[in-house]
């Protein structure tokens, strides 16, 4: 390891209800808090599903009045989660649930900052800029993957500038958390694909991470053996309750794995990326997941080969090249069982991209606790052989 | 400050990552909690000092009225004795005497939504009444319950205080109505602010009437008087005597108090009746008078008998030698000459005794102190003992004043009386009676006895020898009825009046005295400018007496009428006489147009000449009479002359003064 400034290590998680129905309990919940009035946040896809009806009842069924913000897109902007903010804010609400994906729940954390904190959301940029406790938060997710739900991030679009932001504190952990596998029932094949590669982003990045502990090995090993082991059926039986739960659980374990030990390179990539082009996060992530490893494996050969056991590849008597080898070869065998096989180029990067996408990249917070320090150059060759 | 090395920003931005940053930490909403506990817990003490420590009472009741909150202020308005009076719940509405009240109340509240001001008496709980003022608002709880929030004040105290000053104030109110004087209360314009029931009654007009209009306007009759008080301001209390016809009252004494209170320019106007006063006043002078006329009537009585004495003893002498037939020229014209000595000194001294007994309202006009002296002097001559001397020193020119030359003298004689007996009859008696009186006038253009600033003063000393003031009474001698002399001497007044008259012509009257030396009196009136003598009508006169015109004598006297008779046909008038009022009209009716001067007497029986003035120029308006009258100063003698066409002529007369008079009234024809 290149560098190691703690010994200490902290975990912070949500109160979690995990388990088919849990969302049922968004009424209950939110009265605990001694709410009136809560803003829910949903997307127009899981309103359309009925998943937000079923939360406004439980609401209701506790005579918590409800103002509702939908208008969320894929990756959620700072004009959207000032809209919402004001609808808070206007409608005279204590409390915020969301129901929904990553963008979603990414939103509601963002416009709670807002509420109590005030200015604009892209004054929280960063690590620990937050000073005023958000008001509570109850988030359902609805795909697995993500981990807002449980996590101190929130990832906001800046349109104008076309990149996006990362808002990092334990202030915006999530109050509760209902993570019910029975929403994800309706993922499509390819959403289950990508946030389920996402998940093992996480996990992996998680795990490797300079900043990883004992408390967060644990989740992250079992998030990736779970992957590893349902993901592809997952895929190809999207309506096998049993493992969606597995999936469901894996997200979660690799949420609380990657919150408190933080991630890698793939992301810091993928953040620029995501950014500059308004890909799919988990896409983005699936896409350089293997070359990030060729290129760490190196530096935490040790850590990757449990990553490797993890995945049940025979490594006994492997040489270190040979475990990274057959460990490339493996994900990129998940991914194809899954359906993800394509590189950059089809998702419209070309070279001229490269510069500046590894300079937003080599600024990403991220690669502090890369095992591997990556300076530009790095990242530059990194995207060239994800082309 | 020294830049943080790379090394140490990834230090900090890694711990802050994983959560061990300086300020990171899990959301808790317990600092915040905390700051807003503190800031309810500061707010909730501040009000609910207020509410604990507030005088009134306050509460919350439901709108049914049951009390749900209060603070011990209210607990104390409805139960005074004991603090554990509720145990249960209670209502406000039952400690109103008025039953009704609270349905009242509440159809208020709920039309206007709160309730201001409300006066009423509650029983308390020990069943004692207190006045309380009620203020209440209809009100909401923040979960949209009606309520209602009041504040209650015991105002048994100030009520009771408001009801002591309405009783003080009707008192004080009731003490100025009782006065028999006029109070009118004034703003520093003069402006009436409030006025008593006497002035009420005088002016038969009510406060509104008055009050805002000018208080000169109201008592018009003394309008110069508060003009001038509203002019000066001045900050003495005045007072004045004023008589008018038309006011209220014949004698009025009004004083202007200014308020002293509050630096205000207010003044109270205090109107006196004081007819009754002044006449008695009168009374007292004339009576005075009388005793002082009948003191010198001794003296001039003894004169005129010895004028009339000469002038019978001449008379008999002359009727004697005529009868034998030996009345020479001589004679004849030396014995004339003493009966019209005496007859004129006789003259004299009657109308200096008709000047005494005039009637009282001072009649000012110009007089000379000279002639004022010397004619007192020869009216007092003959009352003073012979061992007496009198030194008279007179002013170098006339001393002119404005003045009652009758009262003036009266001030005079009283003077002289005193210095008379102080120089005899008050002696011991052991003492040689005598003295000498000393009296003279002198001008003083720098006297600094006025309060007005008049330095012009004519002064009249009257200094005796006699037995002079002891010091201890000499303050007393000018109160009325004050006297040393034994009863039949003296009625205490003459200095008493001296004073009043005195006073009355703006002057001053001292009296210094050594006992056993004298006394001296000192009077000072102001001066008055010398005029021009009235010349015109003498011019008139042509010395040759002559006349042509027709003239009817109207007299009872034989006397008189052949005299007069004899005067004016020698002066070659045509003469017509009747000895009656109506005989004479009778003749006038005849001879009418031919009759060009009535000569009219006044005093006649049967119909006085007044009542044949009115006969005469109801007949012919352009009738010209001559009224002969001894008094001038009778009443019915002045209404007359001051009419049209009439002409005085004193009596007696004599050729030459009728003669002129009535060729005066000729040339106007």
């Amino acid at each position: 390891m290149e560098s190691n400034f703690s010994s200490l290590r902290k975990f912070v998680s949500p109160e979690i209800i995990f388990g088919g129905g849990a969302r049922k309990l968004a009424g209950q919940y939110v009265a605990h808090f001694g709410a009136s009035k809560t803003l829910v946040v949903s997307d127009p896809g899981v309103a359309e599903v009925g998943w937000l009806q079923e939360i406004l009842q439980s609401l209701e069924q506790e005579q918590i009045a409800c103002a509702v913000y939908t208008d969320v897109s894929p990756n959620p902007r700072e004009t959207q989660v000032m809209a919402a903010a004001r609808m808070y804010l206007d409608e005279g609400c204590d409390t915020i649930v969301a129901i929904g994906g990553g963008s979603a729940m990414d939103l509601a954390k963002a416009a709670a900052i807002v509420v109590t904190n005030g200015g604009h959301i892209l004054d929280y940029e960063g690590v620990d800029k937050i000073r005023q406790a958000v008001p509570p938060l109850v988030l359902i997710p609805t795909t697995a993957g993500s981990s807002a739900d449980v996590s101190q991030f929130t990832i906001i679009t800046n349109q104008s500038e076309r990149v996006k932001i990362a808002i990092i504190s334990k202030t915006i952990v999530p109050d509760v958390a209902l993570i019910d596998p029975e929403t994800t029932l309706t993922m499509s094949p390819k959403l289950t694909a990508e946030t389920g590669i996402d998940a093992l982003v996480h996990a992996i990045e998680a795990f490797v991470s300079t900043a990883h502990s004992p408390l967060t090995d644990i989740h992250a090993i079992e998030a990736i053996k779970l992957i590893n082991e349902h993901l592809p059926s997952a895929v190809q039986n999207p309506s096998d309750y049993l493992i969606r739960e597995n999936i469901m659980r894996a997200s979660m374990e690799a949420g609380l794995a990657f919150s408190n030990a933080i991630l890698g390179a793939v992301h810091a990539l993928a953040h620029s990326l995501g950014g500059y082009m308004d890909l799919p996060h988990g896409e983005c992530n699936a896409i350089l997941l293997e070359n990030v490893i060729d290129f760490n494996f190196e530096t935490a050969a040790d850590r990757y080969k449990i990553i490797a056991e993890a995945m049940k590849i025979p490594v006994k008597g492997m040489t270190s090249n040979e475990v990274k080898k057959a460990m490339m070869a493996h994900i990129i065998e998940l991914k194809k069982m899954v359906g993800i096989s394509h590189k950059l180029e089809r998702v419209g990067v070309t070279k001229s991209d490269i510069p500046a996408l590894a300079g937003k990249a080599s600024k990403d917070a991220c690669l502090l606790t890369n095992p591997r320090k990556a300076d530009r150059r790095d990242i530059e060759v990194l995207y060239e052989e994800a082309l | 400050m020294k830049k943080p090395s790379d090394q140490g920003r990834q230090e900090e931005l890694f711990n802050q990552l994983i959560g061990l940053g300086a300020s990171s930490k899990a959301k808790s909403h317990y600092p915040d909690l905390i700051l807003k506990l503190k800031e309810l817990r500061l707010e909730k003490e501040k009000y609910q000092s207020i509410f604990v420590n507030a005088n009134e009472g306050i509460f919350r009741a439901e709108t049914n009225g049951r009390v749900i909150d209060m603070n011990p202020a209210m607990l104390s308005i409805l139960c005074e004795k004991e603090a554990g009076c509720f145990n249960s719940d209670f209502y406000i509405q039952q400690f109103f005497l008025d039953s009704f009240l609270w349905s009242r109340i509440l159809i208020d509240l709920e039309k206007h939504g709160s309730v201001f001001d409300f006066e009423t008496i509650i029983k308390q709980f020990h069943g004692e009444e207190k006045w309380v003022s009620v203020n209440l608002i209809l009100s909401k709880t923040s979960d949209g319950q009606k309520i209602i929030e009041g504040i209650i004040e015991n105002i048994t105290e100030r009520k009771r205080a408001v009801d002591e000053l309405s009783r003080t104030k009707m008192y004080l109110h009731s003490i100025v109505d009782s006065m028999p004087s006029i109070l009118i209360g004034i703003d520093s314009s003069g402006f009436v602010t409030s006025l008593n029931k006497q002035a009420r009654l005088v002016t038969g007009k009510n406060e509104n009437d008055v009050v805002g209009h000018s208080i000169a306007d109201i008592f018009s009759e003394y309008g110069d008087f508060f003009n001038e008080y509203l002019s000066t301001k001045s900050h003495e209390v005045t007072s004045k005597k004023i008589s008018s016809s038309s006011a209220p009252y014949r004698h009025a004494a009004i004083t202007i108090y200014p308020l002293v209170q509050q630096n205000s320019e207010e003044a109270i106007v205090r109107i006196d009746d004081i007819t009754a006063i002044e006449e008695k006043e009168q009374q007292l002078q004339r009576a005075q008078k009388m005793q002082m006329t009948g003191q010198l009537a001794g003296g001039i009585a003894h004169d005129f008998n010895n004028y009339l004495t000469g002038s019978l003893g001449a008379v008999s002498l002359l009727k004697t030698f005529m009868e034998s037939g030996r009345l020479t020229d001589d004679m004849l014209r030396k014995n004339l000459n003493l009966i019209e000595d005496a007859s004129k000194k006789s003259a004299k001294m009657v109308r200096q005794l008709l000047t005494l007994s005039r009637k009282q309202d001072p009649n000012l006009s110009r007089c000379d102190l000279n002639t004022l002296m010397n004619n007192t002097l020869d009216l007092f001559h003959s009352s003073i003992n012979k061992n007496i001397s009198i030194n008279c020193k007179l002013a170098d020119q006339s001393a002119y004043v404005l003045a009652d030359s009758g009262q003036l003298e009266q001030v005079l004689l009283n003077l002289f009386v005193n210095a008379n007996h102080a120089m005899t009859i008050m002696r011991p008696s052991k003492e040689d009676w005598g003295g000498t009186l000393e009296i003279d006038i002198e001008r003083n253009q720098n006297w600094e006895g006025a309060s007005d600033g008049t330095k012009d003063f004519w002064i009249i000393r009257v200094k005796d020898s006699g037995i002079g003031i002891p010091k201890s009474i000499l303050q007393e001698v000018f109160n009325p009825f004050f006297t040393t002399k034994a009863q039949d001497q003296g009625t205490g007044l003459g200095l008493s009046t001296a004073y009043t008259i005195i006073q009355e012509h703006n002057g001053s009257i001292d009296i210094q005295s050594v006992p056993g030396e004298g006394t001296e009196v000192t009077i000072a009136l102001p001066a008055i400018d010398e005029e021009e003598k009235e010349s015109s009508i003498t011019e008139l006169i042509d010395h040759n007496l002559q006349g042509d015109a027709n003239i009817l004598i109207i007299d009872d006297e034989e006397i008189v009428m052949e005299t007069a008779s004899s005067i004016l046909s020698s002066c070659g008038y045509t003469i017509h006489t009747a000895s009656r009022g109506r005989k004479g009209i009778e003749i006038y009716k005849e001879l009418y147009p031919n009759i060009d001067i009535v000569l009219l007497d006044m005093s006649m029986p049967e119909m006085s000449g007044k009542q044949v003035y009115e006969e005469l120029i109801a007949f012919n308006p352009k009738v010209k009479v001559i009224l002969a009258s001894g008094n001038l100063n009778d009443p019915r003698v002045q209404e007359v002359v001051q009419k049209k066409n009439v002409t005085f002529q004193e009596k007696p007369f004599n050729f030459q003064t009728l003669a002129e008079t009535v060729q005066k009234v000729d040339k106007v024809r």
